[in-house]
């Protein structure tokens, strides 16, 4: 009998991390923008689709893939 | 004024405040600790370190937008659920004067996919689905090709999902509780995002799809259009119009295949993504958004 556990597809929601993670790109959130903002000239890359991010730790941060 | 409860990082709620700007309040759960709130029974405030605030007088419409998605990193249990429950506790005082838009959170506890399709059926054909425990009623999809799929949407504690799958059912384990369904042939994936009276519809061909479900092979980059737009027929355009009607909805995203001139109904998401449909603004679905939860006077 094939398990739950073979069943489940190996990859993760998003295979890797979004492209640069939040330490890289030195995010902030701004309260007064009431939203992130790059504090070096690197774009902001969020998470818009489903997938799910990591904090620089290596810990999901978010979990969406509806 | 619009109170947007939602997670610092999310993508959309950056595009939605950029259209928007401070007519709406941010609200984000994962940086709760940061605003100040007070909420009696009379009346709530918060405001945030910037000194934008929102209150019971000046909230006219709501929107939930994936809060509960972000973590309150390194907080005992405890204090997760008490910052829940404010939340949600917040969110019900706007939905309980009519100033909800969108769907709630919740939406699928209510109403999952089994009790959708019950109703989708009056509108759409419908694949043969089956809920299992100890595989029983599995003879029925005897014959067909079945895959597994996942109610939750969930992850395990190892951080894994269960994409639609395909799957032998003799194969199955009984002690598991399955989401089983017919496999449906298709040239392409169909999703309908609905907001307010309007309905989008967009489809992304299976051609160059390696497994079953796109979810798993988007590109993140967003480098290469995956969805593309098309016109509804009148029929399909009733049936869809007819179908959120009856579930009392005017948000949320069907996903549906193609069977020859049909459509054939997979799923409606309540708080399902849309902004990947239309990544470069060219359609202006954030801008049809932004109108929808907070209308230009």
């Amino acid at each position: 009998m094939i398990t739950l556990a073979a069943l489940i597809t190996p990859m993760l929601i998003a295979s890797e991390p979004m492209a640069i993670t939040i330490d890289e790109i030195q995010t902030k959130y701004s309260h007064d923008q009431q939203t992130v903002v790059s504090l070096n000239d690197t774009p902001v890359y969020m998470t818009v689709n489903g997938t799910q991010t990591f904090d620089g730790g290596g810990r999901p941060f978010d979990s969406d893939i509806d | 004024m619009l109170l947007l409860f939602t997670g610092s990082l999310d993508g959309t709620s950056d595009r939605l405040i950029q259209e928007l700007g401070h007519r709406t309040f941010r609200f984000n759960y994962n940086l709760c600790k940061e605003y100040h709130l007070e909420f009696t029974p009379d009346y709530w405030e918060i405001s945030n370190p910037a000194g934008h605030s929102i209150n019971s007088n000046t909230v006219t419409s709501a929107f939930w937008w994936k809060a509960f998605n972000s973590y309150l990193m390194d907080e005992e249990p405890f204090i997760v659920e008490e910052a829940k429950y404010i939340f949600r506790e917040l969110y019900h005082w706007c939905r309980i004067r009519g100033l909800v838009k969108g769907n709630p959170p919740d939406f699928h506890n209510h109403m999952g996919k089994m009790n959708i399709l019950n109703l989708a059926a009056n509108y759409f054909q419908i694949p043969q689905t089956l809920i299992s425990f100890q595989l029983a009623g599995v003879d029925k999809l005897a014959g067909k090709e079945v895959v597994a799929k996942s109610l939750t949407s969930g992850l395990t504690t190892t951080n894994k999902a269960l994409f639609t799958t395909e799957v032998k059912t003799e194969t199955l384990h009984p002690d598991f509780p399955w989401y089983l369904q017919e496999k449906i042939n298709s040239d392409a994936d169909i999703t309908v995002f609905l907001c307010d009276d309007k309905q989008f519809a967009f489809s992304r061909s299976r051609a160059n799809l390696k497994g079953l479900d796109w979810r798993k092979e988007q590109d993140f980059e967003m480098t290469v259009q995956e969805w593309f737009m098309f016109d509804l027929t009148p029929e399909q355009t009733s049936a869809i119009a007819n179908f959120a009607k009856d579930l009392k909805v005017d948000w949320g995203r069907l996903d549906l295949m193609t069977n020859k001139d049909y459509l054939v109904f997979l799923e409606f998401n309540a708080n399902g993504q849309w902004v990947f449909l239309d990544y470069t603004g060219e359609i202006g679905l954030v801008k049809t958004v932004a109108n929808y939860l907070l209308p230009t006077l």
